[in-house]
């Protein structure tokens, strides 16, 4: 796991430079989801970047499309696209939309406008014996949506689905439990006849062992995380869902990841 | 109509395995035929039309081809962010198959009324848009939706409606379906039952003729063709169970503009753009919008005869 120690900071450094370039947003909720990206990469997921398209494969849907830096970042480090092109982020005539847009090589599906993925996976889910993993925000749980996609999935047996939500308790207007409070949401999930996982969306041996938990139900991991982790000025702070480091935040924040 | 659709999807579904149908639980006593011969394709999802279409986009994803069913306003504009982002942007194999386009199901109020739903429909980018008139039409359309796949939209009325045609129907032709005449009309979906009305009461009234031109392919549009009708007509009358604005009227006024002095005089038979309070079958609330062959009869006489007086 230290291999995938290493891993996460070189690409939560990918993300610094990306969103420092372009003055981009989202740099919270990017380095929130990174662990759960990286595991996913490196241990979990049947995917292979020679052959993105095969048919056989696992199926990951970042539903959470603002956190694009994070998955580009990934899609880079395990060779779906050159790192030379991460340049491109938010750049005029680049491929890399400041959301996720899917004619990059490893990306399922556009996502952006929230409430999307989990339906669509069920779609997928229905038509493969192969896994389907969804990646939720928090604040993504508000939209009704997700609610009925939660009711489908248990119905119809869709135990190749894995949802995984990034609970960073923080939405885009303030604390998730001011602005629409989601809690208990492990009960609400399980009431919904889903298995409920609950770990530290940061610590690699947690999120191993929820991923590879055997049930014959879909599954949902309650992944704990924190805004902006690894960047002790970022880190649960409400600005970072917006803000992009200026020059000095960029070199501390640099340090830090370096350490 | 709603009969002859699922016959014939049941026909492709037999020669065509990747035919899938979701409903988000309508079409009772309508889709049972699919359900009980494909029931492994058959997915009623439940009162959830954005799970129906982010679904469907999934299915599609995976080489299905999905038709989801749906009551107009449920199965378009409640949904509509998942057929534009799901659907439309990911060119997925997904036909959002409505009933009770226009006034069809008007005894049940406006939140049935499907008279807004072109005007979010047309635009959306890879959308192909069908609205037949009758079951001759509609084979037409479901011939036309196997030969071209991606996103679509078949814009259905009810059922019982009476057979227009007698003979099978050109989609890709539809300029050509009627001999055009100085006056013409132009129009699309079951109103065409009264455009062909009218035609026949100018004809023995007034012994005007006029030619009726029904236009199922709304997208693409079969643009050259309608200018050529319009660069050779004096008036032209646009006929549609739709608010005047967002519909087939929008469209055939924007390419018209084109044609400057030799545009002819038209005029737009559809709904205002107010809300719907009056309770009534389609008959009824046709007659209360001007849209039955007895109004159109007197609107028409009487745009005739204020544009003669004008040009004198």
């Amino acid at each position: 796991m230290s291999e995938l120690i290493q891993r996460s900071k070189a690409i939560r450094k990918n993300i610094l430079d990306m969103i420092y370039t372009t003055r981009a947003s989202h740099i919270g909720s990017c380095f929130s989801v990174v662990d759960i990206l990286n595991i996913l990469y490196a241990k979990i997921l049947d995917v292979d970047p020679k052959f993105p398209e095969k048919f056989d494969r696992d199926f990951l849907i970042m539903s959470k499309g603002h956190a694009a830096a994070a998955l580009y970042s990934a899609l880079a480090h395990y060779n779906f696209i050159p790192f030379h092109e991460l340049a491109d982020y938010c750049k005029n005539g680049g491929r890399l939309a400041g959301h996720i847009t899917a004619n990059v090589p490893g990306i399922e599906l556009s996502t952006g406008a929230l409430g999307h993925g989990l339906s669509v996976g069920c779609g997928i889910a229905l038509a493969t014996k192969k896994k389907v993993y969804i990646i939720l925000s928090d604040g993504e749980c508000d939209e009704g949506s997700i609610w009925e996609a939660a009711l489908f999935a248990p119905h119809h047996h869709l135990n190749n689905l894995t949802v995984v939500i990034d609970y960073n308790k923080i939405q885009s207007f303030g604390l998730i439990n001011e602005v629409l409070n989601l809690e208990p949401l492990a009960k609400k999930w399980r009431s919904f006849n889903w298995e409920v996982l609950e770990v530290d969306g940061h610590n690699y041996n947690d999120l191993y062992t929820a991923f590879t938990y055997q049930t014959n139900l879909p599954k949902v991991i309650i992944a704990h995380t924190i805004k902006g982790k690894g960047i002790s000025f970022m880190e649960n702070n409400l600005a970072w869902h917006y803000r992009s480091p200026d020059e000095i935040q960029y070199d501390q924040a640099l340090k830090e990841l370096s350490k | 109509m709603r009969n002859r659709f699922i016959q014939l999807l049941c026909n492709r579904a037999r020669e065509d395995e990747t035919i899938y149908l979701l409903t988000a639980d309508l079409g009772f006593s309508v889709l049972e035929p699919f359900a009980q011969e494909f029931p492994k394709r058959f997915i009623n999802v439940g009162i959830a039309e954005q799970n129906m279409i982010g679904i469907a986009a999934g299915l599609s994803l995976m080489g299905k081809t999905v038709f989801v069913y749906s009551i107009v306003n449920f199965g378009t504009i409640r949904c509509l962010e998942q057929i534009r982002n799901d659907v439309c942007y990911h060119n997925a194999n997904v036909i959002v198959t409505i009933v009770g386009a226009g006034l069809a199901y008007g005894l049940n109020g406006y939140t049935h009324l499907g008279v807004e739903d072109l005007a979010v429909m047309l635009p959306l980018p890879k959308m192909k848009v069908l609205s037949p008139a009758d079951n001759y039409e509609l084979e037409a359309c479901m011939g036309y939706l196997k030969k071209n796949s991606g996103p679509s939209y078949l814009r259905l009325a009810k059922g019982g409606e009476p057979s227009i045609h007698s003979d099978s129907f050109d989609i890709e032709d539809s300029f050509k379906s009627d001999v055009a005449s100085d006056i013409n009309i132009i129009c699309h979906g079951t109103v065409l039952f009264e455009a062909m009305k009218t035609k026949q009461l100018l004809k023995e009234n007034y012994n005007l003729i006029v030619g009726v031109f029904s236009i199922p392919l709304l997208k693409p549009f079969p643009t050259c063709n309608c200018l050529n009708l319009l660069r050779h007509s004096k008036y032209i009358f646009l006929i549609e169970e739709h608010m005047k604005y967002g519909g087939m009227s929008s469209l055939v006024t924007s390419i018209a503009t084109s044609l400057g002095p030799d545009c002819p005089h038209i005029y737009t038979y559809a709904l205002d753009e107010k809300i719907v309070h009056l309770v009534g079958d389609q008959t009824y609330l046709r007659s209360s919008f001007g849209l039955n062959a007895e109004h159109l009869l007197e609107s028409i006489l009487s745009d005739l005869s204020i544009t003669a007086k004008l040009e004198v």
